[in-house]
């Protein structure tokens, strides 16, 4: 029984990695951007949620207003900043880190520096019990939010006009540009998306793991593994990477708790030098 | 006193004067403890260390290429060991520091041999997950390294007494930095550094070379993090305290910063930028405690507007005040005179000086064929593009391969270069089976390709291209000494630039001469190795008319001992120079025959006819 409660933790902490990881690998997919201040969207939502949820005592309006603000400063900075590097990834990956040390530290500035736990709204607060296995409901509500969100992303890419198109970019961005693909435009939009995804994980990630500036790197990097390890820009990579990632780091501090990160990184690494495009990562 | 001579004194003359600046700044650096404060000392020692981080890991990213951002997993390991050797296993400092070196080279030396298969982003995230699992050893491995708390209280009662004082610190950081300095210097010039950056511009022109470009970017990766280490124990030893920070990623990172803002690719650059971001902290920690939002203001304000970093200020200030390079413009007529006297020369050059390089005949190897594939197949994605093709090219022949486009006749070469492996089938090479050997052995067997479309070191000079290119060929691949000053090496280069009339662009980037002296440096890299099979791929295209011919001059001319093989579209080429033809379509033989066999075959006219109707 004590290993169905850790696997459907793992299975949890999977789906907040794949709310992460899947916001990270379109916007690489589509804009071949490394996006390292995607930990400073999802830390942004939470404080904000936070602040909004504490003030108005209602979480649904913290959630909404905190990934709506957050989807519009990634907005406004892809549009001032991050477009002035395009086709540099090295050159995008510094400027993120530089955009994502600055959130940091203004949400240090604002907020201090003591974890916060974002209270879930009450009927999410508690436990289930099933046969004999006491879980929290706000994980639960994690676990369908990630496959809601997974299968809409799914559906979008495959059904919908513009999931047709960002796969067209995704598969070759100039041929895409000249069958007339209004790329930049869809740039924007992609990357609204990617980063309301980002803050829709910090909103539920700092009511399930907590919130403290620092952490957003310490998941950022989990779900940059994931990312990778899936292929880079693969949802569906990603979502299977995620699962793997999260059973990874819950059984590895379970069975070798000095070693656990250890455990993670280091076959990452042997797994990428083998196979630098991860399961499912196209040629570049 | 002739042109060169004068030429030579100036050069000397100018090392003479760096020399002495470089000594002069060494020795103002040294006087320091004397001139400013404990304070300043101590910030001067921490840019010092962060200088030898900096020029230490430009090994691998501005000359090699490799964006690394796992850095701090060797800096920090010369910390750690500084930190547990001394408070835990009673070690001296100089058990520290060969631990260091040899512990931070082997993990440098598996680090370079794993990201042997990766590139750009990819290289940067493998590096990534490498240094982090690195940090987690010292993050979660509590019970040895204390875990986030770190260690500290080291204390420097294991250093000589005279180094033990702030001042005594820092000149010993001081020396570390230009003994490193001296190091790198020395290393880049050697073929190890020029072969590095080489591969950095184009690896499968080293690799057609015959040059193992993976030995030379694993080598860089263990003297770079060999390197870094020390500067991670200089670091444990100023500040007496080491905890996990040291290992993980921004440290990498701001490495990464300060490399790119003083300069990637140069040697003392990336201290330089040390300088500025280290005394930049300072100033700003003196006034405000939000240096982590500054810090990411830097980033921005680098990537955006000092992409180039520091030195490329000075070198936009100097061109608003017009004093340009010594590139002059020149016009089309001297370009056209220029190549008509090159191909002239280069002829004259290339008979005069095979009859003494003539090889001694080997009845038993001249018997062999040069070129032999059987049932040579490649498949993309089950697409044949070569299918069960038997070819057999005698040695010193001539050999064009014709085709429509599509026909596989680039993938052909590519086998036979090695650059490709075949699904099926072997290729063997003066008599040997070469089906498994990669590219850079098939080479050292006297293989040379151009490429179709010109692949040159373009940033390095029309010089170091044809270099580095020579070094190959005379099997100097490995010289711990600089090869500019070999005289031998220089001497071929130059002549080899001379007889082809290139040497007025010897000092200019490649990339930047004009095309048609980019596809004649093309042909020069080629024979620079004096190989016995050439395979040319499409030699003229893109040339105008005049070029073109005077290209297939020098080809008709070539010594008898080489091996030819072509790729044309242009049929006056293929049938100019060769005194055999092959059709290729689909991937298969058509016709192998004279040319005027091949003019007139039906099949052939077929085989184009098809391609226009369709």
């Amino acid at each position: 029984m004590r290993h169905v409660a850790i696997a459907l933790n793992a299975f949890s902490f999977g789906m907040l990695l794949f709310l992460l990881a899947s916001g990270l690998t379109i916007t690489f997919g589509l804009m071949r951007t490394l996006n390292l201040a995607h930990g400073g969207f999802y830390l942004v939502a939470g404080y904000l949620s936070y602040d909004i949820a504490t003030r108005s005592s209602n979480f649904w309006v913290g959630l909404l207003v905190g990934v709506a603000v957050t989807t519009a400063v990634g907005i406004v900075f892809e549009r001032v900043l991050l477009h002035r590097v395009r086709n540099d990834e090295l050159g995008q990956i510094m400027v993120t880190i530089g955009f994502a040390f600055i959130i940091g530290d203004v949400m240090l500035m604002r907020y201090g520096g003591n974890p916060l736990l974002v209270p879930p709204p009450e009927w999410l607060a508690g436990s289930v019990e099933f046969a004999g296995v006491v879980f929290p409901k706000f994980r639960l509500a994690v676990i369908v939010v990630g496959l809601v969100v997974a299968a809409a992303i799914g559906s979008l890419l495959k059904w919908t006009k513009i999931g047709a198109k960002v796969r067209a970019a995704v598969d070759d961005n100039e041929i895409a540009q000249t069958v007339g693909v209004a790329v930049p435009r869809l740039f924007m939009l992609v990357f609204g998306i990617g980063t309301a995804l980002a803050a829709l994980a910090g909103v539920l990630g700092s009511s399930f793991i907590g919130l403290a500036v620092g952490n957003e790197f310490r998941i950022l990097l989990l779900s940059i593994v994931v990312v990778v390890v899936g292929g880079l820009g693969s949802v569906k990579g990603a979502f299977i990477a995620a699962l793997l990632v999260a059973f990874v780091d819950q059984y590895g501090k379970l069975w070798f708790p000095e070693l656990a990160l250890f455990t993670l990184y280091a076959p990452v690494a042997l797994f990428l030098s083998f196979r630098p495009r991860g399961l499912f990562g196209t040629e570049a | 006193m002739s042109e060169r001579d004068s030429g030579m004194t100036t050069a000397r003359r100018r090392t003479w004067v760096r020399l002495a600046v470089a000594v002069l700044l060494v020795a103002v650096l040294a006087l320091l403890p004397w001139i400013g404060s404990s304070f300043t000392v101590f910030v001067a020692t921490r840019i010092l260390i962060l200088g030898i981080f900096a020029m230490a890991f430009d090994l691998v990213f501005g000359f090699g290429g490799m964006p690394s951002l796992g850095h701090a997993a060797f800096y920090g390991l010369g910390a750690y060991v500084v930190g547990l050797g001394i408070t835990r296993w009673g070690w001296g400092a100089g058990t520290v520091l060969v631990v260091a070196i040899l512990g931070a080279a082997v993990l440098g030396l598996v680090t370079g041999m794993l990201t042997l298969r990766t590139r750009g982003i990819y290289l940067l995230l493998l590096t990534l997950a490498i240094g982090e699992a690195v940090w987690a050893v010292a993050f979660q491995q509590v019970s040895l390294t204390r875990g986030d708390n770190g260690i500290a209280n080291i204390g420097r009662d294991t250093l000589p007494e005279v180094v033990r004082s702030t001042n005594g610190f820092y000149l010993l950081a001081l020396a570390v930095f230009v003994v490193v300095y001296l190091v790198l210097r020395w290393y880049t010039r050697s073929s190890f550094g020029r072969v590095l950056v080489g591969a950095r511009e184009s690896e499968s022109r080293m690799a057609a070379f015959g040059y193992r470009v993976g030995a030379y970017r694993v080598a860089a990766f263990t003297v770079s993090a060999a390197l870094a280490s020390i500067a991670g124990v200089l670091s444990a030893y100023l500040i007496e305290f080491v905890n996990p920070d040291v290992l993980d990623w921004p440290v990498s990172a701001e490495i990464l910063l300060v490399t790119i803002l003083g300069g990637a690719g140069t040697i003392v650059g990336p201290a330089v930028g040390a300088g500025f971001l280290i005394t930049f902290e300072t100033l700003v920690s003196q006034y405000s405690e939000r240096w982590m939002l500054a810090l990411g203001v830097v980033y921005i304000v680098v990537i955006l507007f000092l992409p180039e970093g520091l030195a490329s200020l000075g070198r936009r200030v100097r061109r608003r005040l017009g004093r340009q390079g010594p590139v002059a413009d020149r016009d089309e007529s001297d370009e056209e005179e220029r190549l008509e006297r090159a191909s002239e020369t280069a002829l004259a050059s290339l008979e005069a000086g095979r009859t003494d390089v003539a090889p001694i005949p080997d009845p038993g190897r001249d018997a062999q064929p040069a070129i032999e594939t059987r049932g040579l197949s490649c498949y993309f994605g089950g697409v044949a593009a070569v299918d069960r093709l038997d070819l057999t090219i005698a040695r010193g022949e001539r050999r064009a391969i014709i085709g429509p486009n599509g026909a596989g006749k680039t993938t052909l070469f590519r086998l036979i270069s090695g650059e490709l492996r075949p699904t099926e089938g072997a290729v063997s090479i003066l008599g040997t089976d070469v089906t498994k050997w990669p590219e850079y052995r098939r080479a050292r067997l006297g293989v040379s390709r151009t490429f179709q479309i010109t692949n040159l070191m373009r940033r390095l000079t029309v010089h170091e291209n044809v270099l580095l290119a020579v070094a190959a060929g005379a099997g100097k691949r490995y010289e711990l000494r600089d090869l500019e000053r070999d005289p031998e090496l220089r001497e071929r280069t130059r002549d080899l630039l001379a007889s082809w009339r290139l040497e007025a662009y010897s000092g200019e980037p490649a990339g930047e001469i004009p095309y048609g002296a980019q596809k004649l440096l093309e042909i020069v890299l080629a024979l620079a190795t004096e190989p016995e099979i050439l395979l040319l791929d499409e030699p003229t295209a893109g040339l105008a008319p005049g070029e073109a011919a005077q290209v297939i001059d020098i080809l008709r001319q070539m010594p008898e001992s080489v091996t030819l093989m072509l790729i044309e579209h242009d049929m006056d080429v293929a049938f100019g120079v060769a005194d055999r033809v092959t059709v290729v379509v689909d991937g298969s033989e058509l016709v192998t025959g004279s040319p005027e066999e091949v003019r007139s075959s039906p099949e052939v006219l077929a085989a184009y006819m098809r391609q226009v109707t369709q």
